[in-house]
């Protein structure tokens, strides 16, 4: 009977205590332009289904997080070939997980701020255009958009 | 938002492709170390099914507002010497390690100070860089012969604050003032830390009517480490407020419901209330 109530007055001793509180930063999936023209610029948007680049962003609920973008201005290829690529003000969507949430544009070149405050997840997607030349060496290109999630 | 542009976003967190970026799960979100055991934890998990090449450094930078109020973090590349800095004498180990898909791994943080350091709180910041496999851009289309991919590295930025002696903390609140922009209420404030350790708390206010019905609130984790003058919003009730009188209380307390609460130094709530009249 004594060990009942050690361990009722554990378990109500553990549940006020927060747990050790965790902050995830996973891609879901990268920004795939995929085959493209030369000559003609191709863009993908944020919103597109599965091109866009999406990161999903986890951390405790009221928490307060800014995430910056640090993109890339050209794209490496074979040889040494570059490719240009650029990002508009309305290349990035962040969407909070809440079920009412409304998404909300933004500009990825810029600083964003967040508030976790209806629930724990926030997806961010990001689109660009890519800027091939007409005479545009062929082969694959690539770069790395990097993201960088500061807890305050 | 166009409906096409929800469509496409609620199909996308529906059907995820499978990842090729990796990124980790990080734990705790913050990290206390004190001078007695002079070691800390955190525990890192590749939830992904490829491997994560996981990297950790240190800085310093802490918490500031700007004009705006926006909060943002300022980062010191060489901090002088009288800035509390444990940047330069926090080590993890390992630094550096492959994440096998749903593997663990427990990184031990230790700390040597320099000696005769002075009773007080020194703040670092950790970063956790993770990167995976590339992107496969092998398959060049015959008609086009160009294809793009792009990788997603991500880097988490987590607030370390080491701790000698005794050490308080609290804050000044001052200049709160009170407006409406649009569909939201948006209060302003200047805090002012005082003692010898950041302020970490929550700001909870609520604006009443004259009748002293609620009429919006808001709430906010607050990390003051010198000084901010923070920007705050809540969204209004049908997106406007009825002309009228109305009270502003805004409360500060060291609670934060993400932290364990032996990691929180107590302080004395801080209270200030403003009323304000709209035509």
């Amino acid at each position: 009977m004594r060990f009942t109530w050690l361990f009722a007055t554990a378990a109500l001793v553990a549940a006020g205590r927060p747990a050790a509180a965790q902050i995830s930063v996973i891609p879901v999936r990268d920004l795939a332009f995929g085959p493209v023209i030369v000559g003609i610029p191709t863009s993908i948007g944020p919103s597109h289904p599965v091109r866009s680049g999406q990161i999903r962003l986890t951390a405790p609920l009221n928490s307060r997080l800014q995430f910056r973008l640090t993109l890339p201005a050209t794209l490496n290829g074979p040889a040494g070939a570059r490719l240009p690529i650029s990002f508009s003000n309305g290349d990035g969507i962040a969407v909070s997980g809440a079920s009412n949430s409304v998404p909300e544009v933004f500009n990825p070149k810029a600083n964003q701020v967040v508030q976790n405050v209806a629930s724990t997840t926030t997806n961010i997607f990001i689109g660009g255009t890519v800027s091939p030349a007409g005479n545009q060496q062929q082969g694959g290109y690539t770069g790395t958009i990097t993201l960088t999630v500061t807890i305050f | 938002m166009p409906r096409l542009t929800i469509g496409a976003l609620l199909v996308a967190l529906v059907f995820p492709v499978p990842a090729l970026a990796q990124g980790v799960l990080v734990a705790p979100h913050s990290v206390v170390m004190d001078h007695r055991t002079r070691s800390g934890s955190l525990s890192l998990y590749n939830p992904g099914d490829d491997p994560a090449e996981v990297t950790l450094s240190t800085f310093f930078g802490y918490p500031v507002t700007d004009s705006a109020g926006e909060f943002e973090l300022k980062t010191v590349e060489r901090p002088d010497p009288s800035m509390p800095s444990a940047a330069g004498w926090i080590e993890a180990f390992p630094k550096r390690m492959v994440l096998q898909p749903k593997e663990r791994q427990t990184v031990r943080l230790l700390a040597r100070p320099p000696a005769r350091l002075a009773d007080g709180e020194y703040w670092a910041r950790l970063m956790v860089a993770a990167k995976g496999g590339t992107v496969p851009v092998g398959g060049v289309d015959s008609a086009s012969g160009v294809t793009v991919g792009l990788n997603l590295e991500v880097r988490t930025v987590l607030p370390l604050q080491y701790r000698k002696g005794a050490v308080a903390t609290s804050v000044r609140l001052s200049r709160l003032a009170v407006g409406v922009d649009r569909d939201s209420l948006v209060v302003r404030m200047r805090l002012d830390r005082m003692g010898t350790a950041a302020f970490i708390g929550t700001v909870r206010g609520a604006l009443a009517d004259s009748s002293g019905a609620t009429v919006a609130t808001f709430m906010s984790p607050l990390a003051v480490y010198f000084d901010m003058e923070p920007r705050l919003t809540a969204a209004l009730p049908g997106g406007r407020l009825a002309p009228g009188r109305y009270r502003l209380r805004v409360e500060i307390t060291t609670e934060r419901a993400d932290l364990a609460p032996e990691v929180l130094l107590p302080a004395r709530p801080v209270r200030d209330s403003l009323e304000i009249r709209l035509p």
